[in-house]
């Protein structure tokens, strides 16, 4: 294999060529009703000079990963659920991710690793559905084969990542790592298959989680491989506090998308697609009310919960192809950006603004709306669009909820250090 | 399993085809109709005593806040470590905080041995609902009072995390006692019974 030569300035090129691959259309563009995010709501703090920082590198890697768990896992059903329509569309969605992964390693290491990346990526993709139809038919002999390729496939990838990232990551290491995402792929898909929907879900959700620590690793190696060593930013608490957010978020939208297809389907997956729903809803009032108290957690945890029921509510309007129902569920969620533009402003302490918060979540709530509908129409190319930018339109929002906590943590945490000290015996 | 037999049949038969009607004029599964969301945070048990085995720790715990100048309480008795409770609780996401002396105008106090804790030492956080939550030391740090890493002790945070402060470092009465804080950084690693 080729080594590849490290450019130097590619980290910064990543981002730039990323945060544009990843303008997936909004609403906007795809009906004139919705609203397109505020500018200020961004996800990307661009560093001083108009560079990109470490930071942004690993949470953009992050969520590009965690895109393709979810994305792969869905195209799997599509053979099962015996929809090749929506199996298209959700191949060009997945084509779509690879491109800009692709597009992140030819920032950093030039062409020929980009295209040898997309070549290999795009193998275990090949032989991910390949499973998932020699599932779908019943013909156990396509399926080992398919299980044989993944095989050999994992030690092929950990050592092209080694040799990409000169060693900074072990080809063991990565072998490990792409084997467990394709286990993730494989299990999630069969218990899909069985009737397992809990488990497909919870599957789907593991699958996911576990790119964004992939994400890390990967970033990380890059960066040391200009650096030398890891900025203190590209850890730090505010970088974690942005990956676990955006990591919580966008699974919500797309539990949500999976729920609200699940609806109009009239799919028998539909109660585990809730169940897993409710379990990310848990994890993020859990985690608000560890950084704002059970007062106000309890306060945003009522305006979420309403949002979702009216989501749900709506796809099922649309299932009955009920008008007036439709109408009852866009008016109450026509709320929903309006209280949490009220309360997030108060938590910050005027750190955040209302109008960046309702104009991301009005956006938000039109894609979720927009693309249940075109995807109750059979319009799965629509929908997939939609998906697409609902998807990395809730990592400017888990940006702004973390400006919004970290106001609060500022304006409350305790100043200075602790008087814990009795008389001075201790002192060395 | 096939979505197209449901939308036709609004069974659950595998091995249909695709619906060739509009999605929309499918009957939505009856369950999800009455689907409600969760609208609750958790409740999560207070703290009640720490216990450090390594280094001898069981302490019941205080309950702590900030003074007027927003300086962090500190607990009321040498033996006693106190739990700042404006932040998260031991075992939500976040950083809990747990305080304790180094020591008294007689000795050592409560938390006198925290320096001599080690990455992967146990810390323990008996809890009002009679369970106990795990917690694993992973790193100690020595910091001046006067450049506090806010950062790492009270930012918001989605891990489940523990932070056990004491005083450390030189010892000058003149200038307010202690000159440094000691940090104890630990991952809580799950529910003991």
């Amino acid at each position: 294999m080729t080594k590849h030569v490290v450019r130097k300035t590619g980290v910064v090129a990543v981002v730039v060529t990323l945060l544009c691959a990843a303008c997936a259309p909004t609403a906007t563009e795809v009906a004139p009703r919705a609203t397109s995010p505020s500018p200020s709501a961004s996800g990307h703090d661009h560093a001083a000079g108009g560079g990109t920082t470490p930071r942004q590198v690993r949470l953009l890697l992050e969520q590009l990963l965690g895109h393709h768990a979810i994305l792969m896992v869905r195209l799997m059903r599509g053979p099962i659920d015996d929809e090749e329509q929506f199996v298209d569309a959700a191949q060009g969605a997945l084509q779509r991710n690879t491109d800009e992964l692709a597009d992140a390693i030819t920032s950093v290491y030039g062409d020929d690793a980009g295209s040898d990346f997309a070549s290999i990526w795009t193998d275990h993709i090949d032989s991910l559905v390949a499973y998932s139809r020699a599932l779908a038919d019943g013909d156990t002999g396509a399926r080992d084969d398919a299980m044989r390729d993944l095989d050999r496939y994992s030690s092929r990838y950990g050592e092209f990542i080694a040799t990409l990232t000169d060693g900074e990551l072990s080809p063991d290491a990565v072998a490990d790592g792409v084997s467990a995402h394709i286990h993730h792929m494989l299990a999630a898909t069969d218990d899909y298959e069985d009737g397992d929907y809990e488990g497909a879900f919870e599957g789907e959700r593991t699958a996911y989680a576990a790119m964004f620590g992939t994400g890390e690793a990967l970033s990380g190696a890059a960066i040391r491989q200009t650096t030398g060593e890891l900025p203190a930013g590209f850890d730090s608490p505010p970088a974690d506090l942005r990956s676990a957010l955006g990591r919580l978020l966008g699974e919500h939208v797309e539990l949500a998308f999976d729920a609200t297809r699940a609806v109009v389907a009239g799919s028998p997956a539909v109660d585990a697609a809730a169940g897993a729903l409710n379990e990310n809803t848990e994890e993020i009032i859990a985690a608000l009310q560890g950084a704002l108290g059970r007062k106000t957690a309890s306060q945003f945890s009522e305006i979420w919960a309403a949002h979702i029921d009216a989501v749900v509510q709506f796809a099922v309007a649309v299932a009955d192809d009920d008008d007036a129902a439709q109408a009852r569920a866009r008016t109450t969620l026509d709320e929903f950006p309006q209280q949490l533009g009220t309360v997030l402003p108060a938590v910050s302490k005027g750190r955040v603004a209302a109008s960046a918060v309702i104009d991301a979540l009005q956006e938000h709530d039109e894609q979720l709306l927009q693309q249940v509908t075109a995807f109750a129409a059979e319009d799965y190319a629509t929908s997939h669009d939609l998906a697409y930018a609902g998807y990395h339109h809730m990592f400017a929002i888990a940006e702004t909820l973390a400006v919004a906590l970290e106001g609060h943590a500022v304006g409350t945490a305790p100043k200075g250090g602790a008087a814990t000290g009795g008389g001075g015996m201790s002192a060395r | 399993m096939s979505v197209g037999a449901v939308l036709v049949t609004g069974c659950s038969e595998p091995g249909g085809v695709a619906g060739e009607q509009s999605r929309g004029s499918a009957v939505a599964p009856e369950g999800i109709r009455t689907f409600r969301s969760v609208h609750e945070p958790p409740r999560v048990p207070a703290p009640r005593r720490l216990r450090i085995p390594a280094i001898g720790v069981s302490s019941r715990l205080e309950r702590l806040g900030r003074h007027r100048d927003r300086t962090v309480e500190v607990p009321r008795r040498w033996h006693r470590a106190g739990w700042y409770e404006e932040g998260p609780r031991p075992g939500e996401p976040g950083s809990a905080v747990l305080l304790g002396h180094v020591d008294s105008p007689f000795g050592p106090a409560v938390f006198g041995g925290l320096e001599k804790l080690s990455p992967g030492a146990r810390v323990l956080v008996d809890r009002s609902d009679g369970s106990t939550v795990a917690f694993r030391v992973t790193r100690i740090g020595q910091y001046p009072r006067a450049r506090f890493p806010l950062r790492e002790v009270y930012w918001p945070s989605v891990r489940r995390e523990l932070r056990l402060i004491t005083c450390g470092g030189s010892y000058d009465a003149a200038q307010g006692g202690y000159q440094d804080n000691v940090v104890v950084f630990a991952v809580a690693t799950g529910n003991e019974p």
